[in-house]
């Protein structure tokens, strides 16, 4: 293999990974509110959403938003929501159950903050 | 970790957000000791206040909690909290719904206002970084490499720790001692100033060898500074600065050990263990020995492929943090080494037929960084550093014996203030340094004595967000070279919030010590002949840096594009272009090396990086000949590293797998003896061809603190054939094993386990 290739090569590879996302053309970047107060709810929110499907997950503490971006084809916003739930987080389109919320830790309960 | 924090802020103020002049001050103030004063009790205590019309009132609820941890507690009716100490964490995340959440270190009882969307003041906002980070605000050109990085490479010191990096490349000096040089802009390593927490290091007589007395497994964060670096580290960076912060006693390890073992015979321990003796002392003991006892030839030529080793290196570190305004470093730190290679069952009593290297090398060093705040609203401090270094070795190469004592005492003080407004500030200080060498090469003595004197100045100006510049200057007085005038200028200017560009000027200075410069040499029956008395080395640094950061796929991006040039006044040529001789003299005429760089990172899936990058690299010197390309000094080289490591689980096991694809280009080889008669007497050169070297490693964290990898290096089995000339005939003037410009030993496996106590 000489530098060419070596140039070719790499370019290639990205180039592929980069047409395939092109061809998913289904990635759909959105934000909505999810509660959380602190790092380790940042944290928990997500990891919640790294499955497959999600390209990225950024939440912010200070606006209480996530942005994430997924692919319509393997995910649906739903069920991005029931995941967050499953964890113990509240978002703005979906509720979790008492027994979800038990699963944060003690200092994360979000719920008690909001009635100061 | 402080130390690292105080470095990073000192020489830059890159990872925060937000610049301004007071946060660099207070980074300046605590430029020699560390961030933040440890709390006096067992548990942290402070007040969370909002305020309204003008007055503080407490705000209950808001949650208190050990960044990174689940230790935490909310604040009582009052707002005030009470949290016992953790020993994973020094900062604190203060967070309470609808204000600015606040991430800080604990410096003792405090009271915070939490403001509704504004910033807080000394306050930082982390966000995540990459294990490789660039910084878009800071004026200089910094690639901050930490622990995570580091442990991509885990083979083994200080020289083997760029495995993952594109900026410095690391060579090999000779096919026998397996000594490794680095290379910086397209330059020898010694052009770089090389520090240890702070303090000038590498250089003198261990300006090669002092790579391989730093263990890879000591260090917490190396920060790579290309282009003219800050006047107040000295006079002595030509391309760049390299600053290597060790961990020290306010680790968050109470205890880590370290087990290494390689194919090649290799075996290496390395420990730390902390103990907080009091409420303003702290202490680290750090602990390495290593040892290759297993001669190895695997290509055939006679000559054991990695040297046999012994060695043994010792630090202890004092942290001093009083009530008050006083913080204080000190550390001591000792090296012993045996090494022996050459000829399989070479010694180098018994076996005067074979031919062979022995070398022996002891070093004691000391150190005291003391610093003082004297006026909080200014931000104003005094700091001082004072170090002492001596090291003995000895090296009996084939026939020549070489002999090197260096003794170096060194002071620094310095004051930093806010000027005015808090756009400006100002660091002056003071150095003196003394050394003595003595070196001896056969009958050659060459020692000398230097008394330096200088004064320096380093004014920072934020004019805006979008403009920030370090303007710096120093003189020194010289009792051997007179005066060194050394400028350095630094500016950045942002063009938007997501692309800067960097602008670097500045001059150094360097005295060379001919033979350990190159004493890859020493492998080799070449006949030295040096200039006495050397030229003093100083060369002129410009260079541009242009960073984007940008979002590709959704995902972070960069990339950075820069070109620099080193052009040198005046420069020790090393003349290796005639056969069996190495010339040493001062340069007549010109010498330069031009570097241009394009790096790009990706975050390409999610928990998978990519880098690749891209140098090129000329480098020439005038010699008596006429002008060449530098040897052994590719002009391409490329890099392609990519890392993914698994979703962690909840008792945060995980998987980390990282790869490393090297391209090295042609070498320029001088004429050697096994070209035709011909083509010795008109210094034709050959080229090496081009190769790639593969690099990987699998790391499986199997809980919190333990965690075992398995790599290989040089995974392609690329080797130099015959890299050592007349293998047969180790005494015949033509035997040479440091024309090297490839690996001799082949894919290596090597496997550690590493467990740290938290």
């Amino acid at each position: 293999m000489n530098f060419k290739n070596f140039i070719k090569t790499s370019a290639f590879a990205i180039l592929l990974i980069l047409c395939s996302e092109v061809k998913a053309q289904n990635t759909i970047e959105t934000s909505f509110q999810v509660s959380g107060i602190c790092e380790m709810c940042k944290a928990r929110i997500e990891k919640a959403v790294d499955v497959k499907g999600v390209k990225s997950a950024n939440y912010d503490l200070d606006t209480h938003t996530l942005t994430i971006a997924y692919s319509s084809k393997t995910i649906s916003e739903s069920d991005i929501h029931l995941l967050l739930n499953e964890v113990g987080h509240d978002t703005e389109k979906s509720t979790c159950s008492d027994e979800q919320y038990d699963r944060v830790h003690g200092c994360c309960k979000y719920r008690e903050h909001e009635n100061h | 970790m402080s130390n690292t924090i105080a470095y990073m802020a000192a020489a830059s103020i890159g990872s925060m957000r937000t610049i301004d002049i007071s946060r660099f001050l207070l980074a300046l103030s605590i430029f020699l000791f560390s961030s933040g004063l440890q709390g006096q009790s067992d548990s942290a205590t402070g007040t969370v206040v909002i305020e309204e019309e003008g007055k503080q009132i407490g705000l209950p609820g808001a949650s208190v909690i050990w960044s990174g941890t689940n230790q935490g507690t909310t604040t009582d009716q009052k707002g005030r909290f009470k949290l016992a100490l953790s020993t994973e964490s020094d900062s604190l995340s203060i967070n309470f719904i609808g204000y600015q959440t606040v991430r800080m270190k604990y410096e003792g009882p405090f009271t915070l206002t939490l403001e509704r969307g504004v910033q807080l003041k000394g306050v930082d906002i982390i966000s995540k970084e990459s294990s490789t980070a660039l910084f878009l605000l800071d004026p200089l050109n910094i690639q901050r490499l930490d622990n995570t990085e580091l442990r991509k490479a885990a083979c083994c010191n200080l020289s083997e720790s760029f495995e993952t990096n594109a900026s410095v490349d690391a060579s090999f000096t000779d096919a026998l001692t397996g000594t490794r040089q680095i290379r910086m802009l397209g330059l020898s390593g010694r052009y770089s100033q090389i520090m240890k927490d702070n303090i000038p290091n590498i250089r003198g007589l261990t300006t090669i060898y002092g790579l391989g007395y730093i263990p890879g497994d000591w260090i917490d964060n190396i920060y790579i500074s290309k282009g003219a670096g800050s006047v107040t580290s000295g006079f002595e960076s030509i391309t760049g600065e390299i600053n290597v912060a060790l961990k020290d006693a306010q680790t968050e390890e109470k205890a880590h050990f370290n087990l290494y073992a390689n194919e090649g015979g290799r075996t290496e321990f390395n420990t730390n263990v902390k103990h907080k003796v009091s409420d303003t002392w702290s202490t680290i003991l750090l602990g390495h020995a290593q040892v290759n006892e297993n001669e190895m030839d695997r290509n055939g030529d006679g000559f054991m492929d990695n040297p046999l080793q012994r060695d043994i290196v010792l630090r202890n570190q004092w942290m001093f943090r009083s009530k008050g305004s006083w913080e204080g470093q000190y550390a001591i730190n000792y090296l012993d080494q045996h090494q022996k290679s050459g000829e399989m069952d070479f010694n180098a009593e018994r076996t005067p037929e074979l031919w062979g290297i022995h070398m022996d090398a002891e070093r004691l060093e000391a150190s005291a960084k003391t610093g003082y705040l004297l006026d909080d609203a200014w931000n104003s401090s005094f700091g001082s550093q004072f170090s002492v270094d001596r090291y003995n070795s000895s090296i009996q190469a084939g026939t020549q014996t070489f002999m090197g004592k260096q003794e170096t005492y060194r002071a620094n003080l310095l004051y930093a203030t806010k000027l005015g407004c808090a756009k400006k500030g100002l660091t002056v200080g003071l150095t003196a340094l003394a050394e003595n060498y003595e070196t001896r090469l056969d009958s050659l003595v060459m020692d000398r004595e230097e008394r330096v004197f200088g004064a320096y100045a380093e004014f920072t100006w934020n004019p805006s967000e979008r403009l920030s510049s370090i303007i710096g200057l120093r003189a020194d007085e010289h009792n051997l070279f007179g005066t060194m005038i050394s400028p350095r200028l630094h500016v950045r200017y942002s063009l938007s919030e997501s692309i800067s560009l960097k602008g670097a000027l500045g001059r150094g200075y360097r005295t060379a010590n001919p033979v350990m410069d190159n004493l890859g040499y020493l492998a080799s029956n070449r006949e030295w002949t040096i200039e006495t008395p050397l030229a003093q080395e100083s060369g002129w640094n410009t260079g541009l840096n242009l960073t984007y950061k940008f979002k590709l796929d959704y995902r972070e991006a960069s990339l950075a594009v820069d070109a620099y040039r080193t052009q040198f006044d005046s420069f020790s040529v090393v003349d290796i272009e005639t056969p069996g001789q190495v010339s040493i003299y001062s340069l007549e005429g010109e010498s330069y090396a031009n570097t241009a760089q394009v790096e790009f990172a990706w975050e390409m899936l999610r928990r998978t990086n990519v880098r690749l990058a891209y140098r090129y690299t000329q480098a020439e010197v005038d010699y008596r000949i006429g002008r060449r390309l530098q040897p052994f000094n590719p002009e391409h080289r490329a890099f392609l590293n990519l890392s993914y490591e698994t979703k962690a689980t909840e008792n945060t096991a995980q998987w980390k797998v990282d790869g490393t694809l090297q391209f090295i280009g042609k070498q320029r080889i001088p004429s050697s003896f096994s070209m035709s008669e011909e083509d010795q007497q008109s210094n034709i050169s050959s080229y090496s061809e081009a190769f790639f070297q593969a690099h990987g490693q699998v790391s499986r964290i199997f809980k919190k603190g333990l965690e075992a990898y398995l790599g290989v290096e040089n995974g392609g089995n690329y080797r130099q054939n015959n890299p050592i000339q007349s293998a047969s005939a180790p005494f015949d003037p033509s035997f040479d094993a440091s024309q090297i410009w490839a690996p001799i030993f082949g894919r290596m496996t090597y496997l550690g386990l590493r467990w740290t106590i938290f």
